[in-house]
């Protein structure tokens, strides 16, 4: 068990080695995510993680803090497809920077 | 059987791919099956529903869209050495909603739309006839038009049974009222089969001030002049002006789940979408 201080209640434990562990194929894809939720360039707010389990889980219950949603949100991430996991973690990996050059490129290139 | 609404105002900026994003997301909340069809080059709809990663994703994977789809083939490529037939069905991507087991499809569009409108005659019975082929499969079809009369409006004017015309409450964004109603009556007077009529006008971004501004409430009272004379309605409604709208779709999140979102405001559109809704002849439940 861990302490959630924020929400001031006890949390389960969660560990990214034993779920690593458990998804040898997508390991280093998660422990990349884990780094980045731990760095806050992925899923940096509460209201991120809500609207990523909103996406992901069904019935997805209220999260209280990020501490409390790591367990949550890496189970999801290790049961989705690889390719899937792919695609989340080239997204976080845009973190923080401007798109629209990407984005604009993409269009020129399609069309041109 | 679905209902196809198409969100048409000939000036840009009043708000339609904004609209037509959040009922979309509206409808998808509700359980209903909903297709949103972008049929404006500049894309804005998909960008706003897929978000920039899924979308730059989407161009490169070079899967079909909507200008595929009324130019009626896929043209040959390094990798297809003919053309080849595509179908509506080839090109919607499905379940791209913000909700686990989301039921809103994407039609999406691409600037080549914009080349094929110029480099060749559109049929523009072509989207009615794809609809036809998946019709059966929603409850709502949203049409998100460009704005300007083109080629492309009467593609939506043949897909659709309703009009819903957003309009911000300013001189420059009303005067496209009168264009749409000679647009319209043309249109019907050439094809007397049809029924499209105007489901209701959106006054949106207006402004919550303690003092009346003079320009809003003249621009208003000039477009309340322009329905009565046409018999259009306007719902009652009112979607506030919100700091909150572009960061909606700068997320892809419905008002309802975008941070910071006024309660007022989520709660406005929500009654809008409510009363559109009824008037297209759909109501609560799945």
């Amino acid at each position: 068990m861990t302490h959630d201080r924020r929400a001031g209640r006890r949390t389960t434990a969660f560990s990214i080695e034993e779920i690593s562990e458990r998804f040898p194929a997508k390991a280093d894809l998660l422990r990349e995510l884990h780094e980045r939720f731990q760095q806050r360039t992925f899923l940096p707010a509460r209201t991120d993680i809500d609207a990523f389990l909103y996406r992901y889980v069904a019935n997805p219950a209220k999260v209280r803090s990020r501490a409390a949603a790591e367990k949550p949100v890496f189970e999801t991430l290790a049961a989705m497809e690889h390719q899937s996991l792919e695609h989340i973690c080239a997204e976080a990996r845009l973190f923080g920077k401007s798109q629209l050059e990407v984005v604009s490129d993409a269009i020129l290139k399609r069309t041109g | 059987m679905a209902v196809v609404v198409s969100l048409i105002n000939m000036k840009g900026g009043v708000g339609k791919t904004t609209i037509a994003a959040q009922l979309a997301h509206h409808a998808d909340a509700l359980g209903w099956n909903v297709l949103a069809v972008d049929l404006d080059p500049q894309s804005n709809l998909s960008q706003a529903l897929l978000g920039h990663f899924r979308y730059r994703r989407h161009l490169e994977t070079q899967k079909p869209t909507i200008d595929d789809v009324v130019r009626g083939y896929l043209p040959p490529t390094r990798k297809r050495g003919s053309p080849a037939t595509v179908r509506v069905s080839d090109a919607i991507l499905p379940g791209i909603g913000v909700r686990f087991g989301s039921v809103l499809d994407l039609l999406p569009s691409q600037l080549e739309l914009a080349h094929t409108m110029k480099r060749s005659k559109i049929d523009p019975q072509s989207l009615a006839r794809s609809i036809a082929e998946v019709a059966d499969a929603y409850r709502l079809i949203l049409i998100d038009c460009a704005p300007t009369e083109s080629i492309l409006t009467e593609t939506a004017y043949y897909a659709s049974r309703h009009v819903v015309v957003p309009v911000k409450p300013e001189y420059l964004a009303t005067i496209g009222l009168p264009l749409l109603e000679r647009s319209l009556k043309e249109y019907n007077g050439a094809n007397r089969k049809q029924r499209i009529s105007i489901a209701g006008i959106v006054i949106n971004h207006t402004t919550y001030q303690s003092q009346p501004n003079p320009e809003t409430e003249q621009s208003i009272r000039e477009v309340r002049i322009e329905a009565n004379e046409n018999k259009w309605r306007i719902f009652d409604t009112q979607i506030p002006y919100s700091r909150s709208w572009p960061r909606a779709i700068r997320s892809g999140n419905p008002i309802g789940r975008t941070k910071h979102a006024r309660p007022n405001v989520r709660g406005s559109f929500g009654r809008f979408a409510t009363e559109c809704f009824a008037a297209v002849g759909l109501d609560g439940g799945k």
